[in-house]
C-alpha cells in the first residue's frame, strides 16, 4: 500500500537518482540533441561503460565502501591491450589476449590493494583513493622508462619520439569495436551491440551467481559485521582481498571492453577518469556505500552519461558558454559523490545513535526492573 | 606429488597459453609488401618489366596497382592469404594472373619480389 | 651509543630516516652531477617557505580530531579571492599582500564555518568527505570563475573568452614582496628568502601559543579523549569548527605566500590536488591521523620539498630524463598511504 510514510521514505533515499532525472529531463531538450542521437549515445554507453560500474558491487558487499581502486585494475587491462596492439593482433583473439594479459596484472594489483586496504580498516575508502594514485605513478614509470628498453616494443610507432616510453596516445585500430560489432543489430536506425550486452549480462550472471556460494555469502558475512563474521570462524581478511581482487580483475575486462568502443587509449589518464565516473555513476544510480544492486548499476550509467552528454550543449544554450557547461558536469560528478557521501555518513551515525540509544534503553529497564520493590 | 587439485589448475592454466598462442596465430595481422623495384640480388640484376595488380584476397580491399620500379602494400588477418597477381604489360593489358597461398603465422612483414615470382613462378622473399 | 640510536629511531621513525638519509645522499650526489650546491639549498629553502603555512593548515584539524585536512582547496579559494580583489584594486607591495590575507579571512571564516557544519554530520568519514568537499568546491568555483565580475586587464581574458583567466601573473602586484623582506643574496647563485622563512616561523610560533592556551588545550583534548574533553565540559563541535575554521585561515594565507614567490595565481583546476602535498608533508613530518605538532611540520615541509627539489634535479641530471612528476606521484602518496595503514601506536 503506497503510504504517505512510504512514499517519503522512498524520496528520501533516492534523492540523488531522483535530482538526476529533474536535471537530465530539462537539460536534453535545452541541448538539442535528437531523440536518435540520444539514444544511439546512451545505448554506446550502457554497452561501454556498465562493465565497469559492475565491478565496484563485490567490494560494497564485503563493507569496503567504493573502491577506488578499480583504477589499479584498468591500468592492468589497458597494459594488455598495449601489448596486443604492438604485437598487432587484431578482433576477438587480440581482445582475449589482452584479458589474458590484464588478468594476472589484475590479480597482482587487486591482492595488493586488499592487503593494504585490510591495514587501514575505518578508512579503505580514502587508503583506496590514495593508493590509485600511488600506482597511477608506479604506472606511469612503467610506461615511459620500462616499455621499450627494458620490455620490448616492437613497433616503433608506438614510442615517444625521444625513443623509448610509450605513446601518449595508442590507437587501436586493429580492435575498435571487435566486440561491439560482432553481432550489430539495428533497430530504427539505433544500433544495438549486442555481443557487449551478452557478456554484461553473462557478468550479471556471475555476480548474482556469486552471491549464493558459500564465497558469496562470506563476503556479505563480512561486510555486516567484521567482528561477529570473525567469530564466526570465517577469514574475514582473506575473503576481503578476494573481494577486492575480484574487484580489479572486473575492472580490468571492464577498462578493456571500454576502450575498444572508444578506439583509442590514452595511455596515461584513461584509467583516472574511469574511476572517477565509474563510482559517480554507481552514486547516482542510488547505491550508497554501503548498498548497491544491479538496478543502480544501470540507471545510474543511464543518468549520470545522459547528463554527461547534455550538458556542454545545453550550457551553451542556456548560458552561452559550453565551457561552463562542462565545467557544470565536473562539479555534478564530484558534487554528487560528495553528498552521497555525507548522506550514508549522516546515516550510519543516526543508526549507531539509535543502536546505542536502544541498549541504554535495555540497560535502564533493566536497572528499574531491579530498582523496583 | 601434486595434488590433483593443483593438476587441474596447471591443466588449465596451460591450455589456456596454448588457446592463446592459437588466437594469436589466427589475428595477427600482416603486411604483404609487394616489391616491383629494379634489385640486385645474389649478383643477378633483375629489371622490372611488367606492371601488376596485386590483391590480396579476404581484405576486402581493391587490387592495388604497382607500377615499374614501384611497391605497395596490402594489410591482412589471419595465418593463411592467397594473393592474386595480375601481370600487365606496358599498356596496362593483362597477360595472365598468378594466384599463390602463402602461410605467414607469427611473421609480420613478407615482402614478395614481383619479378623474381614472374621469371621463375616460384621465387620468394621473406 | 647503542641505546641512543634505538632511542633515535624510536622517536624518529623509520620512514623520516630513510628518507633523510635518502636526502642527504642527493645532497652529496648533487654536485657531482653538475647539479649547483647552492642554487639547490636555495630551491629548498623557497619552496619549504611556500609550503610551510598550507602544511600548518593541517595541524588544528588532525588535533581535534577531524583528520587530514583534504578540504584544503576550500580555504585556498578564500586566499584565491583575496588575492583577486588585491589584484582587482591594483595594489601592489606589502599592501596587496595584507590587503589579500584581510579579504581572504572573514570569507575563510564562513566557507570554514559552513565546511565545519558538514564535518561535524560525518564523524568517522571525515577524510573522504572532505576530499570531496574539496573537489566539488574547486569545480564549483571553476564556474564562478567564469562569472564573477572581475574586470583588471591582467585577470581576464581579452576578446577570446570570458572570465578570469587560468593563471594571472602576479609579477607587477606583489611577487616576492615577502620574500624580499630582509633577504640577501650571496653571488650569483643563492638568494636567501629571509622574509618569507620569518613569516612561516611567525606563523608556527603563532599556532604554537594557540596550543598552549585554553582554547588550545581544549582543542587537542577533543582530539585525543572526547569523553574527556566532554566530561570537562567542552563543547566538542564547537572546537571542530573552531578548529576547521582555523585550518582554512591557514589555508588562506598560505595560498598567498605561496603565490607571491611561485608569481602566479593558479584558479580552476589549479588548487585541485593542492591538499595532497601538504597532507603528505605533515605524515612525512612524523604526524599521524590524530596527533600533529609544530615539529612535525616543520621537518615534514623540510624533508618532503627538500626530496621533491633534489630527487627529480640530481636524477634528471643522471639520466637526462624527466622523472620529476612521476616522483612527486610516488613519494606524496606512498607517504599518505604508509600513514593510512600504521597502527595507532597509543604513547603515554
Amino acid at each position: 500500500m503506497l503510504t504517505k510514510e512510504k512514499v517519503k521514505s522512498f524520496l528520501v533515499n533516492q534523492a540523488v537518482p531522483i535530482l538526476f532525472l529533474i536535471i537530465v529531463a530539462v537539460g536534453a531538450p535545452l541541448s538539442g540533441f535528437s531523440l536518435q542521437h540520444l539514444t544511439q549515445e546512451m545505448t554506446y554507453r550502457l554497452a561501454r561503460d556498465s562493465f565497469v560500474v559492475l565491478s565496484l558491487l563485490v567490494p560494497i558487499m564485503a563493507g569496503m565502501g567504493l573502491n577506488f581502486g578499480i583504477v589499479l585494475g584498468s591500468m592492468a587491462g589497458q597494459i594488455g591491450l598495449i601489448f596486443i596492439t604492438d604485437w598487432g593482433i587484431r578482433g576477438i583473439p587480440g581482445l582475449f589476449i589482452a584479458a589474458v594479459l590484464g588478468t594476472p596484472i589484475a590479480i597482482l594489483l587487486g591482492f595488493m590493494c586488499g592487503s593494504i586496504l585490510n591495514k587501514a580498516r575505518g578508512k579503505e575508502m580514502v587508503t583506496s583513493y590514495i593508493l590509485g594514485f600511488f600506482v597511477n605513478g608506479l604506472y606511469q614509470f612503467f610506461g615511459l622508462f620500462m616499455l621499450g628498453p627494458i620490455i620490448p616494443i616492437t613497433k616503433p610507432s608506438m614510442l615517444i619520439s625521444r625513443g623509448y616510453g610509450v605513446r601518449n596516445t595508442v590507437d587501436l585500430l586493429g580492435v575498435r569495436g571487435a566486440i561491439d560489432k560482432l553481432i550489430d543489430l539495428k533497430i530504427g536506425g539505433v544500433s544495438i551491440p549486442v555481443a557487449t550486452f551478452l557478456l554484461i549480462a553473462a557478468f550479471c550472471f556471475f555476480i548474482v551467481w556469486i552471491r549464493k556460494t558459500k564465497l558469496g555469502q562470506d563476503i556479505r558475512a563480512a561486510g555486516q559485521d567484521y567482528e561477529l563474521a570473525r567469530l564466526s570462524g570465517i577469514a574475514v581478511d582473506r575473503t576481503r582481498i578476494i573481494s577486492i581482487i575480484i574487484s580489479t580483475v572486473l575492472a580490468c575486462y571492464g577498462q578493456i571492453i571500454l576502450l575498444q568502443n572508444l578506439g583509442t587509449v590514452n595511455t596515461y589518464s584513461s584509467h583516472e577518469m574511469t574511476g572517477v565516473f565509474a563510482i559517480a555513476a554507481l552514486l547516482v544510480g542510488g547505491a550508497t556505500v554501503a548498498k548497491a544492486s544491479l538496478m543502480n548499476v544501470f540507471v545510474g550509467v543511464l543518468l549520470f552519461h545522459m547528463m554527461f552528454v547534455i550538458s556542454p550543449m545545453a550550457g551553451k544554450r542556456l548560458i552561452g558558454s559550453a565551457q561552463l557547461g562542462e565545467y557544470f558536469r565536473v562539479f555534478v560528478s564530484y558534487g554528487v559523490i560528495c553528498i552521497a557521501l555525507i548522506f550514508h555518513a549522516m546515516k550510519e551515525r543516526a543508526r549507531a545513535q539509535k543502536h546505542r540509544e536502544e541498549l541504554m534503553i535495555g540497560e535502564s529497564s533493566l536497572n528499574h526492573g531491579g530498582e523496583a520493590r | 606429488m601434486i595434488s590433483k587439485r593443483t593438476g587441474i589448475r596447471l591443466v588449465a592454466v596451460l591450455s589456456l597459453i596454448v588457446l592463446c598462442v592459437y588466437l594469436a596465430f589466427i589475428g595477427k595481422e600482416h603486411r604483404v609488401f609487394f616489391d616491383n623495384r629494379v634489385k640486385t640480388i645474389d649478383g643477378v640484376k633483375y629489371k622490372s618489366e611488367y606492371t601488376y595488380e596485386v590483391a590480396v584476397l579476404g581484405t576486402g580491399e581493391e587490387p592495388e596497382f604497382v607500377d615499374l620500379d614501384d611497391m605497395t602494400m596490402i594489410e591482412a588477418v589471419g595465418p593463411k592469404h592467397v594473393i592474386e597477381i595480375s601481370v600487365m604489360d606496358l599498356d596496362g593489358e593483362p597477360l595472365y594472373e598468378i594466384s599463390r597461398n602463402v602461410s605467414m603465422g607469427f611473421k609480420t612483414d613478407c615482402v614478395l619480389y614481383l619479378p623474381l615470382i614472374v621469371d621463375t613462378h616460384m621465387g620468394e622473399k621473406d | 651509543m647503542k641505546n641512543f640510536l634505538k632511542k633515535l629511531v624510536e622517536s624518529a621513525g623509520w620512514a623520516r630516516i630513510i628518507i633523510g638519509l635518502f636526502l642527504l645522499l642527493l645532497f652529496i650526489i648533487a654536485p657531482f652531477v653538475q647539479v649547483r650546491l647552492d642554487t639547490s639549498i636555495q630551491d629548498v629553502l623557497v619552496r619549504v617557505g611556500m609550503n610551510g603555512v598550507l602544511v600548518l593548515a593541517m595541524v588544528p584539524m588532525i588535533r581535534s580530531g577531524c583528520g587530514l585536512n583534504f578540504g584544503l582547496p576550500v580555504g585556498i579559494i578564500a586566499g584565491l579571492l583575496g588575492a583577486l580583489v588585491a589584484v582587482e584594486m591594483n595594489l601592489t607591495g606589502l599592501t596587496a599582500i595584507f590587503t589579500a590575507i584581510l579579504i581572504s579571512l572573514p570569507i575563510a571564516v564562513l566557507l570554514g564555518f559552513s565546511y565545519a557544519q558538514i564535518i561535524n554530520r560525518v564523524k568517522g568519514s571525515e577524510m573522504m568527505i572532505a576530499t570531496y568537499i574539496g573537489f566539488s568546491s574547486v569545480a564549483l568555483m571553476c564556474i564562478g570563475w567564469m562569472i564573477l565580475p572581475f574586470s583588471h586587464p591582467t585577470m581576464v581574458w581579452g576578446f577570446t573568452g570570458q572570465g578570469l583567466r587560468t593563471t594571472i601573473s602576479v609579477a607587477d602586484a606583489f611577487q616576492d614582496v615577502i620574500s624580499n623582506i630582509l633577504s640577501f643574496q650571496i653571488g650569483d647563485f643563492f638568494y636567501f628568502p629571509t622574509g618569507m622563512l620569518i613569516f612561516f616561523g611567525l606563523a608556527c610560533y603563532f599556532v604554537h601559543l594557540f596550543f598552549k592556551s585554553k582554547t588550545g588545550i581544549a582543542m587537542t583534548a577533543v582530539g585525543k579523549n572526547p569523553s574527556f574533553a566532554r566530561s570537562s565540559s567542552v563543547n566538542i563541535d564547537r572546537m571542530r569548527t573552531l578548529s576547521v575554521i582555523f585550518s582554512t585561515a591557514l589555508g588562506a594565507i598560505g595560498i598567498i605566500i605561496y603565490q607571491q614567490s611561485f608569481g602566479f595565481i593558479q584558479l580552476y583546476m589549479g588548487p585541485f590536488f593542492m591538499a595532497f602535498p601538504a597532507i603528505a608533508a605533515v605524515l612525512l613530518g612524523g604526524a599521524s591521523l590524530k596527533n600533529a605538532t609544530i615539529t612535525h611540520v616543520i621537518v615534514g615541509t623540510f624533508l618532503f620539498q627538500g626530496v621533491i627539489t633534489m630527487a627529480p634535479s640530481v636524477i634528471n641530471s643522471m639520466m637526462q630524463s624527466d622523472l620529476s612528476e612521476i616522483i612527486r606521484i610516488i613519494l606524496s602518496n606512498g607517504m599518505i598511504i604508509y600513514a593510512l595503514t600504521r597502527k595507532e601506536v597509543y604513547k603515554r
